[in-house]
């Protein structure tokens, strides 16, 4: 059994000893937490052994359901590889982070959250789309029991209506699917789902329009992209925080994976057809999204809708379709998962104190909590862009990338960065600063030890990638240009690429020179 | 005369008779469930036995081939977790039904298996009617309550109905072609028939009748009322095994005997209808077993969806569906049969909160919801997948488009139940009455669950099996 294949049933074999497993709640998370860390540390191999621009690597491929021609086949490449190390890594986080938060059912808890991590990774590895498809379906179950057990008051609306959306696109993805199945198969003989063989195929322009949309649909809802997007802050809202950091880090970012690994490069000239209106779409996205914000007055929704916005810049730098938007877009998908992942994890260890996520019951939280202060500070800047932190390396790119093909919607998506400012500063002003207006909040305890543990890594990740992003930068851009030569629309095809590599342009100059020399 | 043919049918017959000598001798005070069951498990072994081999009996009316050996153990699987559903009542000492049940049951398989073995019109004929008789005495079985005695008379009535449909039918193809044998009839409208009106009319009758029998819209009017009347162990029986057979006798008569004749019409309409009223009036339920019962309705509407496409792939398809939909729906009317055990209704409220109490039988009903919804990695999905696949592949995209969106509607009431059992609170204030945790249930829901699961897994053999016993029909 190879290595991916182990991350993705190690999560689950984990999962199925826990509900069976006699013992104390207490003992419960802190299996999970073992396992969960075990399989991160599994996950790191993949980083070390991974040779960037040659494919797909630690293919597995076994014969599933061979007369529909469906295999068993796992492989990663540049693309997918960032996204299953966030998955691993906030899966630890999220696990740890329960600990005190759970207290009913645990057993199921964290069984669910294993489960949701093994559906996850399962869907960025697989190389078939049937397996894909399993994954991404699979996934919907933990998710559901998550938000509907654990969750807030109005949890069953939200947990219905998250798989309700979920379900509706993704079942017109599946005729899709089926569709381009028989067109391998020419309508006669078995075809297959072998996702390389899927690239290959020169499916006539009108029918790839179709093909395209319902794929998008089902993607563009995952994302969420305006105005599929109404089922978010429901799920985020309703969700416990560990539900949230899972939903916001790695569930969201299925959809633009979906993109990038399906709709587009299967149906290159389908895209070709659409990307104007997922370009003013994910720009309508990303204004909306910020403005939604200034009126929430719960942190959750408010986090839960500059998601939309976030998001909105990451299918911004896709629909650029050239290397620096990009391979922006992709490295932006990995720092919302751990800018947003981040916020989700703080607002829940101020919740478990306080029980109230509302800003208003806030204020002058800085003078008591000083330390949980500064970390959300530090994430909330990381989330507005900062130079320095993820953020900006991120959305930067998208923006150089975007103002490349499209200047005009690229200046409009400026705004969100502004208003992302605006949001953040405003939330960290009223919730921290000022006099302490509620009594209450006097007793309110700063980071422990457990807390710090979770949230320190994240701190860490932030500032790795805001100011020596290269070793990420390196994984993905090779897989990524070879993706563009596969997927770029025509119009697009004399657009010069830059001569150097993007990680030149953000590294400072020495770190430049090491690389050509 | 070459009784290996009906061997299976021998081995249920001396069974049924066996029992009644039985239910005499001990009164009628001992559960003779599990006997059935194993009555029922030496009947498909019998036909595992001789699978593959082709056997025909009295003049070829009955004809034992891959198609009927395959269809049996569809039927036999069926039935044997209905039987166990049975057993387990019994022994719960809940639903208890008039001493003849167990007997019953074995005569209806006898039916049931002369519908998909049946090469002759009057055999078919007489299949339906050893099939059905003995289902409406048992869905008058719980003679204590007036509500199972108006079902087994609505049954019975329905099923009359649909029995003078098929009877006319019959009628009219042998006015047009001269003969009862399904061989024949293909032989006589390929050779060009001429009274193409009647054969015609005919064809549309029989498939009415049939339609009728497996509660597909418009002539599924029955359904719900007889489902929730009826005992669950009687419903868990009717909601699989027969709909089996009758599906795979249609698959028969329109592949060998009706070739040519136009049906695919009739059936398509059927499967629209039956997928968009089952669907709809599903979410407005609150009974367990209406909302089976209606749930039951859009499946068949998704079987009608390949029988439509009607090609090679399909009735593998068809086949391998069947057997995972045995699996789930038994298992969910197990589930059912269960709850009842508390002695409560049957609504979605009596099992709010049930997750935390009876972890057991909770899971496996979300299991079975799972399933229904086609998720993976369940049968349902599978099975749902290799349908719609061969439909898209015979052409019929607006079919397979209605099928998804109603599979996207049919998650909500689904899912609510599994939102019932783990999320909603539990009751307050009145102790209810908890059913048992399970106990005698433990043998039908691990054998449908298992299946459910193993075929959602590893379809791979199973797959195989229905392509190469059906593929050969045509």
């Amino acid at each position: 059994m190879g290595i991916l294949s182990f991350l993705i049933f190690w999560p689950v074999v984990l999962g199925l000893f826990l509900l069976v497993r006699p013992g104390s709640p207490r003992g419960v998370a802190t299996f999970a937490a073992l396992g969960a860390a075990v399989e991160f540390i599994a996950s790191l191999w993949l980083w070390n052994g991974f040779a960037p621009g040659t494919g797909f690597q630690f293919v597995e491929s076994v014969d599933w359901i061979p007369s529909l021609g469906i295999g068993y086949r796992v492989g990663i490449d540049g693309i997918s590889l960032l996204l299953v190390l966030l998955t691993t890594f906030l899966t630890v986080i999220a696990v740890v982070s329960s600990f005190s938060a759970i207290t009913d059912r645990q057993r199921g808890y964290y069984a669910s959250l294993l489960f949701l991590e093994a559906g996850v990774i399962g869907a960025f590895v697989a190389t078939d789309v049937f397996l894909f498809y399993v994954f991404w379906e699979v996934m919907l179950i933990p998710m559901y029991f998550l938000i509907g057990i654990w969750g807030g008051k109005r949890r069953i609306y939200a947990t219905v209506k998250f798989v309700l959306y979920t379900m509706a696109g993704s079942l017109l993805m599946l005729v899709a699917i089926l569709w381009t199945y028989h067109y391998t198969g020419g309508y006669s003989g078995t075809g297959t789902f072998n996702l390389l063989d899927w690239y290959g195929l020169k499916i006539p322009a009108h029918i790839q329009v179709w093909l395209f949309a319902a794929f998008a649909l089902a993607f563009a809802i995952k994302v969420p992209m305006f105005p599929f997007h109404t089922w978010l802050p429901d799920a985020h809202v309703e969700a416990p925080a560990a539900g949230s950091i899972m939903l916001a880090g790695v569930l969201l970012k299925l959809g633009t994976y979906g993109f990038i690994r399906f709709a587009i490069p299967i149906f290159p000239e389908g895209f070709e057809f659409f990307d104007t209106a997922i370009l003013v779409l994910s720009v309508i996205g990303i204004v909306y999204g910020a403005k939604m914000t200034l009126i929430q007055d719960d942190m959750k929704s408010l986090v839960a809708y500059s998601s939309v916005s976030h998001l909105g810049f990451v299918m911004l730098g896709l629909s650029a379709m050239n290397l620096i938007g990009v391979t922006g877009s992709l490295l932006q998908q990995i720092n919302h998962g751990i800018s947003t992942g981040a916020l989700f994890l703080l607002i829940g260890i101020i919740y478990e104190r306080r029980h109230t996520r509302m800003i208003a019951d806030y204020g002058g939280v800085f003078a008591i909590a000083p330390v949980f202060t500064i970390a959300f500070l530090i994430v909330g800047l990381s989330s507005i862009g900062l130079p320095g932190t993820n953020g900006f390396v991120g959305e930067f790119l998208i923006l150089l990338g975007a103002f490349a093909t499209s200047p005009f919607w690229a200046i409009i998506g400026t705004v969100g960065i502004v208003l992302a400012a605006g949001y953040i500063l405003w939330m960290v002003m009223r919730v921290f600063f000022g006099p302490i207006t509620n009594a209450v909040n006097e007793s309110i305890r700063d980071l422990t030890g457990r807390e710090l543990a979770t949230v320190v890594p994240m701190v860490i990740l932030i500032f790795w990638i805001g100011i020596y992003p290269s070793p990420f930068l390196k994984r993905v851009e090779p897989d990524l240009k070879k993706w563009l030569e596969q997927a770029r629309p025509s119009r697009l095809i004399d657009m010069p690429d830059p001569e150097r590599p993007c990680y030149v342009l953000i590294d400072a100059p020495g770190a430049a020179g090491e690389e050509t020399r | 005369m070459n009784l290996a043919a009906i061997t299976p049918e021998i081995i249920l017959t001396a069974g049924a008779l066996f029992l009644m000598v039985a239910e005499v001798a001990t009164k009628g005070k001992r559960n003779l469930g599990w006997m059935t069951a194993l009555i029922i498990a030496l009947a498909g072994w019998s036909v595992i036995a001789q699978f593959g081999h082709i056997e025909a009996a009295f003049g070829g009316m009955i004809l034992s081939d891959r198609f009927a050996q395959f269809f049996r153990i569809i039927l036999l699987t069926g039935s044997l977790l209905a039987t166990l559903t049975a057993a387990a009542a019994w022994q719960g000492g809940k639903g208890i039904f008039g001493a003849a049940y167990f007997p019953l049951l074995l005569i209806s398989i006898v039916g049931m298996d002369l519908l998909v073995s049946g090469a002759n019109l009057i055999v078919i004929f007489l299949g339906l009617e050893i099939l059905s008789l003995p289902l409406y005495a048992m869905a008058a079985g719980r003679t204590s309550s007036d509500e199972s005695v108006e079902a087994g008379a609505k049954y019975f009535l329905t099923g009359a109905f649909a029995s003078g449909f098929l009877l006319f039918g019959i009628a009219l193809v042998y006015g047009a072609t001269g003969t009862f044998s399904l061989e024949g009839i293909g032989q006589e409208i390929s050779a060009g028939a001429r009274f193409l009106p009647f054969l015609w009319v005919g064809a549309i009758l029989i498939l009415i009748g049939f339609l009728f029998k497996i509660a597909a819209v418009p002539f599924h009017a029955w359904a719900p009322d007889v489902y929730t009347g009826a005992p669950t162990t009687t419903v868990a029986f009717f909601a699989a095994a027969p709909k089996a057979a009758a599906i795979g006798l249609l698959l028969r008569l329109t592949l060998t005997a009706l070739v040519d004749v136009p049906l695919e019409t009739v059936m398509w309409a059927a499967a629209w209808l039956s997928m968009l009223v089952g669907n709809i009036w599903a979410l407005r339920q609150r009974d367990l077993k209406r909302l089976l019962a209606y749930s039951g309705i859009a499946h068949v509407g998704y079987l009608l969806v390949g029988l439509t496409a009607k090609g090679a792939g399909s009735v593998g398809a068809i086949g391998f569906y069947l057997l995972g939909y045995a699996a789930m729906s038994v298992g969910a009317f197990a589930v059912v049969a269960a709850v009842e055990t508390g002695k409560g209704p049957t609504t979605l409220e009596s099992i709010a909160g049930l997750g935390r109490r009876r972890p057991g039988i909770s899971a496996a009903l979300s299991i079975f919801m799972f399933a229904l919804v086609g998720i993976p990695p369940t049968v349902g999905f599978a099975g749902k997948f290799v349908l719609f696949s061969e439909a898209l592949k015979a052409g019929y995209l607006g079919l397979v488009i209605w099928a998804v969106i109603f599979s996207a509607v049919s998650v909500y009431y689904y899912l609510r139940v599994v939102v019932a059992l783990w999320m909603w609170p539990e009751p307050e204030g009145v102790p209810t009455s908890d059913p048992d945790r399970g106990g005698p249930y433990w043998p039908v829901l691990g054998l449908a669950s298992l299946i459910t699961l193993l075929l959602g897994i590893l379809p791979q053999p199973f797959l195989k099996l229905a392509a190469e016993s059906l593929f050969w029909l045509l």
